[in-house]
């Protein structure tokens, strides 16, 4: 190994705004810990022409600090697709089949955006109380989360009590499913869809349902 | 020219107490051995859900992960959540 002890490298011809290469395809540029990358020009930031690629999973950036800061740190993100999966909290689980059952999410750190896209599409069969499945599960702790107002269709099967209002999202702590919480006039946000109490949906037909749910993961 | 689909398990992460397993499948598509297009497709997995469709990888993890512990945790938790819902 040899070392080359220069103050400055500047390209042969154009004093600055040439390209100057390191290394060759498939080779490593070693950086040692503790270095600094300063730019002292009259531009500001630094411009890349292609994407940033850690050799270390979970490797991301701390932004806006100037030290290693846990809460300043962005080193995941994801978009990606699942399979709303409905499950009945007494018994009976499976997706809702013939029409769309679709479900996106992006997640940007530990931070989750869920959409779900159901329509025309027929439910499985179940008892109890139904929920419809995330694709992480919520972060443990004490915190639960409230999603969007809904769209569903038809209203004969969805709610079948007087005084209704709305249908809301709303997920535990630990849980990878989001319950339906029901709210009619003049009463709290407590109660839940209930099959064959408040909603007829097992194993019904000709079903729609469009959300979405905003929350954390560990 | 030969394009080829495959799905691949893209992640599997064990998160939380209860010890969920979050398995994140990824669909490639190739031409030529190229990667072309890449997208993934998500679920979560709990020690009280039947997991004997599941890639034989992601079994052996949640078999791992899943004790007798884990699974009495879980089922009280849930229970415990079910009674803070109410009906």
């Amino acid at each position: 190994m040899s070392k080359l002890f220069v103050d400055e490298i500047v390209h042969q011809s154009s004093q600055g705004s040439g390209t100057i290469t390191l290394g060759a395809s498939g080779e490593t540029i070693n950086i040692p810990s503790g270095v600094t990358l300063t730019n002292n020009g009259t531009q500001t930031g630094l411009t890349l022409s292609d994407n940033i690629l850690f050799n270390t999973a979970s490797k991301g950036i701390y932004l806006g600090v100037t030290s290693a800061t846990a809460s300043n740190l962005l080193d995941d993100y994801e978009e990606g697709t699942f399979t709303p999966v409905i499950s009945g909290s007494t018994s009976g689980s499976g997706s809702p089949s013939g029409g769309t059952n679709s479900g996106r999410y992006t997640k940007i750190g530990n931070l989750v955006y869920v959409n779900y896209f159901l329509t025309n599409v027929t439910f499985p069969t179940f008892t109890g109380n139904p929920r419809i499945s995330l694709p992480f599960a919520a972060a443990s702790g004490s915190h639960s989360y409230w999603g969007d107002s809904t769209y569903f269709y038809p209203g004969a099967n969805w709610e079948t009590i007087a005084n209704f209002v709305d249908i809301f999202l709303y997920t535990s702590p630990g849980q990878s499913v989001c319950n339906f919480k029901i709210y009619a006039t003049d009463q709290e946000r407590q109660n839940q869809l209930i099959q064959g109490t408040n909603c007829n949906l097992s194993a019904q037909s000709g079903l729609y349902f469009q959300s979405s749910m905003v929350y954390n993961t560990n | 020219m030969a394009i080829i689909k495959e799905t691949v398990i893209g992640k599997v992460e064990v998160v939380g107490e209860f010890k969920a397993v979050q398995v994140a499948m990824d669909t490639l598509i190739k031409e030529d051995g190229n990667l072309i297009s890449q997208t993934r497709h998500r679920h979560v997995l709990h020690s009280d859900m039947d997991i004997s469709n599941e890639p034989q990888e992601v079994q052996n993890i949640c078999n791992a992960a899943w004790t007798q512990e884990v699974k009495d945790a879980w089922i009280a938790f849930k229970q415990e959540q079910e009674n803070q819902l109410g009906s």
